[in-house]
């Protein structure tokens, strides 16, 4: 039992980080229909932007939110700059420029940062609350507490203002938006920019546990795209859930099923999408699409 | 401006192409006698990647549809030849068709639940399985070595063989083995066949319409794709002797697919172009810096998916257009321009 419940709050607190990722995906693509397989690359990228800072003498939660705002307008740039001219463009078009932008962003920097793996200083307290045999460490706690505050915030910037209607609007239906006078292209890229701080705040969380390098967010994204996927590719909702369901299976899986140990656990994503895809396409929470000729 | 106009088919458009095709094979055939065997290796590299880019072109470039996992068949090519000439000693050549067929079973048993994955999703599963591949390579270390990999003894391939030497005689093996693939594929894609596949990337649902079933035709595509993959690997595996995982992850499918579409994509010569621009455009990069031919790449992609997205064979047809003016039997007959 004990066993059970430690990997359930382990699973917890990595589906937190893929849910944030996870976040930032649905987002773009609600608002956008862009798919950004450079999502992860780019939560990797503030990462290694929060530890610069704080190596130049930042205290690490100063580092985190300079370096989520910092993020916020490089993606804007970034989105202006190569993903606008695309954002209609065939999917082949938008996956190859996204995975241009992912090739890019990992070797500038290896560039930069060298390819040696860093330790980023941790955010939380390494410390537990004990409930009985059950240990719970902070950081499992911390980090969920931060993907509900910042999911929440989400929910009623969307819900309760005037620039989330506007989003919600420009997902809706862009013409129209346009023609009622919604700033399509500026709310677009405002869009862009909360995913990517969103990402950014999950990447920036991650990396005390996967250690930052390079590479880091290759399987945080693989998690995250099944996340997405699985929660339904549309709904933001979807995405946290979906989240935190695949941290949980993927450390039990992890733990109790020998054959997949530490090593396979690549397999659950891969399964997940694989079954989602079967069963039901449109993913736990997201509308079901029917093409029109 | 064309001075010289030539009709799509025609007697005088086969004999131009019979031309350059011609001058293409013997410039390829006297390549290893002007070149240093560093060199000729760097070509036989080329050519190898080449038909890797041609295996994912067939996939994207004729069906529209989106691999990245083209590093896992690839990988899995290459690691059946190296574990069975390696590890239990069959003779390299009888292998590559049997890593041919492992990997096209591959391609159908991944094919199968593609034929629900429309665009994104394929390319998500795809994802998934070129990333899971090296754990999974790592896991079975009992049979693939693990990290370290696996390797065939260099004493299964002969320092000189007929006169030449070993760079040159696995040269001249791969190119002929690309001729004959690309032949293969060029069939394949020019019948009713690779019609079919076409109609479907254009439109589905009539192509549906038009009796055109899409669970056969892309599961068939997918399958025969892979299996191309795979015989790339396996010959790279032959080349190469040695096969470990880090060689085959999804940096490896995110370069094929750069290398499509620097080549051009839904081009035969745009996958040599490519497979010869992945070969050297790294190479002389990472002369200057290790982080810099990641970068160069990233930019190159981005820069020709916006400025240039036919590629290579986009500037190709361009100047071809000033020169002699290619039209379709249809405009001949005064049907007009399709």
């Amino acid at each position: 039992m004990t066993k059970f419940v430690q990997l359930v709050v382990a699973g917890i607190e990595i589906g937190s980080i893929y849910a944030l990722v996870a976040l930032a995906i649905v987002i773009i693509y609600a608002s956008t229909g862009l798919k950004n397989l450079a999502q992860g690359e780019m939560a990797m990228f503030s990462a290694f932007i929060a530890f610069q800072l704080y190596t130049w003498g930042l205290g690490p939660w100063l580092a985190l939110v300079v370096a989520v705002v910092i993020t916020f307008f490089l993606a804007m740039g970034l989105q202006q700059a190569v993903l606008r001219p695309v954002q209609d463009s065939s999917l082949l078009t938008v996956v190859i420029v996204t995975l241009g932008v992912f090739l890019a962003l990992s070797s500038l920097a290896g560039f930069i940062w060298g390819y040696l793996i860093q330790a980023p200083p941790a955010l939380f307290p390494e410390s537990a609350i004990e409930i009985g045999s059950i240990r719970i460490g902070v950081p499992a706690i911390g980090v969920f507490l931060v993907l509900l505050v910042l999911a929440g915030s989400l929910f009623a910037l969307f819900q309760f203002t005037k620039v989330g209607l506007a989003m919600r609007a420009v997902a809706a239906n862009k013409e129209t938006s346009m023609l009622v006078g919604v700033p399509v292209n500026r709310v677009i890229m405002l869009g862009f920019g909360l995913a990517a701080s969103l990402g950014a705040a999950g990447g920036i969380f991650a990396a005390p546990k996967v250690f930052l390098e390079p590479f880091m967010m290759l399987t945080v994204l693989i998690y995250a795209l099944a996340s997405a996927a699985f929660g339904g590719l549309d709904s933001p909702l979807g995405a946290v859930i979906a989240g935190i369901f695949i941290g949980v299976v993927e450390n039990l899986a992890g733990g109790y099923i020998g054959f997949i140990g530490s090593d396979l656990k690549i397999i659950v994503p891969l399964v997940i999408i694989l079954g989602t895809l079967i069963f039901r396409p449109q993913g736990l929470l997201g509308r079901k699409y029917i093409p029109r000729v | 401006m064309a001075n010289m106009t030539v009709v799509r088919g025609s007697s005088q458009y086969r004999m131009y192409t019979a031309i350059g095709l011609g001058v293409t094979l013997l410039a390829m055939a006297l390549l290893p006698v002007f070149l240093s065997d560093f060199l000729t290796f760097q070509f036989t590299m080329a050519f190898l990647w080449a038909m890797a880019v041609l295996s994912l072109n067939m996939l994207t470039g004729w069906s529209g549809q989106i691999s990245l996992g083209h590093s896992a068949l690839f990988g899995i090519g290459a690691y059946t030849t190296v574990m069975l000439a390696g590890s239990y000693g069959w003779n390299p050549l009888l292998t590559v068709p049997m890593a041919g067929l492992i990997s096209f079973l591959f391609g159908f048993a991944i094919g199968i639940p593609a034929l629900r994955l429309a665009g994104l999703y394929l390319a998500l599963m795809t994802l998934a399985i070129g990333v899971a591949f090296v754990p999974l390579i790592r896991r079975f270390k009992e049979y693939t070595g693990g990290s370290m990999g696996v390797s065939i003894k260099s004493k299964a391939f002969p320092k000189e063989m007929w006169g030449l030497s070993r760079d040159q005689y696995l040269y001249y093996l791969v190119v002929i083995a690309g001729i004959i693939l690309f032949a293969l594929a060029r069939n394949l894609l020019k019948s009713r066949v690779g019609r079919a596949i076409t109609a479907m990337r254009d439109n589905e649902i009539p192509a549906q319409t038009m009796g055109i079933y899409p669970a056969r035709y892309k599961t068939l595509i997918f399958a025969t794709s892979a299996m191309f993959a795979g015989l790339a690997g396996s010959l790279y595996g032959f080349v190469i002797r040695f096969a470990a995982p880090y060689s085959f992850t999804l940096t490896l499918a995110i370069t094929l697919l750069a290398a499509l579409v620097v080549g051009g994509i839904g081009t035969f010569a745009g996958a040599v172009i490519g497979g010869i621009f992945i070969q050297f455009v790294p190479y002389y990069a990472e002369q200057v810096n290790q982080g810099l031919a990641g970068l160069v790449f990233g930019v190159i992609i981005i820069v020709i998916m916006l400025a240039a997205p036919l590629g290579f064979m986009g500037f190709v047809k361009k100047w071809r257009a000033k020169v002699v003016n290619v039209v379709d039997p249809s405009v001949v007959r005064g049907e007009g321009v399709a």
